[in-house]
C-alpha cells in the first residue's frame, strides 16, 4: 500500500447534515470520532449555523468541534451484511485559524474513529500491518 | 411498510459502501503511482478512476460537478507532498 498511512475503513453515515460514505481512519489514540476539514469543505455542511464546541488539537494543528448529535455508522461485514453502530456525538473539525495556508496544510488530515465509537458499540481493532490486514470486530 | 423500505435502504447502503471501500483500497494500492502524478493535490475519485484533481477540494468539487457527478458518492483523497508525513 506504499507510504499511505492505514488502517483505513469505510462507512456510510448518517446524521442530520450529511448521508454519505465516509473513509476514515482508526485512531485508537483519539478519544473522539471526528470529520476532518476535508470531508466537511467536500460536503459544504453548514457549520456557521452549528454550536461551536470546545477545542481540540490535532497533528500539531488546533481546530474547533463541532458537534453532531445522535448518528449512525453502517459498515459493510465480510459476509456481506450491514453492521450498525450508533454514536451519541460527532465531531465536525474546523481550523481556529481559517486561512488558505492552514487549509492547505490541513487538507491531509483524514476522518478519524476514535474509541469512543468502540467502546459505545463494543468493538475491537484487527490490525497486522505486514499482513496489510485491518478490520473492525463486533 | 417501513421495515420493507428500511431494507431497500440498506440494500442501497450496501452497495454505496461497496462501491467506496474498493475505491479506497484501490487508493491504496495505487498511492505510490498516484502520488508521482497528483502531489500536493486533492483527488475525487469513482470506480477505481481519477475524475479530477485540483489544489482545493472547492476548486474539485466545481470540477467534479460539472462533470455531472453527484459529489456525495466520489470519493476525496488528498495526497500530501513527498516530505510530509501526520503522526496523528
Amino acid at each position: 500500500m506504499g507510504e499511505r498511512y492505514f488502517p483505513f475503513v469505510t462507512y456510510f453515515l448518517t446524521s442530520p447534515h450529511i448521508n454519505k460514505p465516509i473513509d476514515a481512519i482508526v485512531d485508537t489514540g483519539s478519544p473522539y470520532t471526528v470529520l476532518s476539514t476535508n470531508e466537511i469543505l467536500g460536503t459544504r455542511m453548514p457549520v456557521r449555523t452549528m454550536q461551536r464546541g470546545k477545542m481540540v488539537s490535532l497533528a500539531g494543528f488546533r481546530f474547533f468541534r463541532y458537534p453532531i448529535n445522535n448518528v449512525t455508522l453502517k459498515f459493510k461485514t465480510e459476509t456481506g451484511e450491514l453492521f450498525t453502530g450508533k454514536l451519541s456525538i460527532i465531531y465536525a473539525l474546523v481550523p481556529t485559524k481559517i486561512d488558505k495556508n492552514t487549509l492547505n496544510d490541513v487538507k491531509s488530515i483524514p476522518n478519524i474513529i476514535g474509541h469512543d465509537f468502540m467502546e459505545e458499540n463494543g468493538l475491537s481493532l484487527y490490525f497486522n500491518p505486514r499482513g496489510k490486514i485491518v478490520y473492525l470486530e463486533y | 411498510m417501513e421495515k420493507e423500505v428500511s431494507k431497500t435502504q440498506d440494500s442501497e447502503i450496501l452497495e454505496i459502501l461497496k462501491i467506496a471501500e474498493e475505491d479506497g483500497k484501490w487508493f491504496s494500492e495505487k498511492y505510490e503511482e498516484l502520488r508521482t502524478k497528483y502531489e500536493g493535490k486533492v483527488v475525487a475519485i469513482k470506480n477505481k478512476n481519477v475524475l479530477g484533481d485540483a489544489n482545493s477540494v472547492d476548486e474539485l468539487l466545481d470540477k467534479v460537478g460539472k462533470k455531472g457527478e453527484d459529489v456525495a458518492y466520489v470519493l476525496i483523497e488528498t495526497i500530501p507532498p513527498k516530505d510530509v508525513s501526520f503522526i496523528l
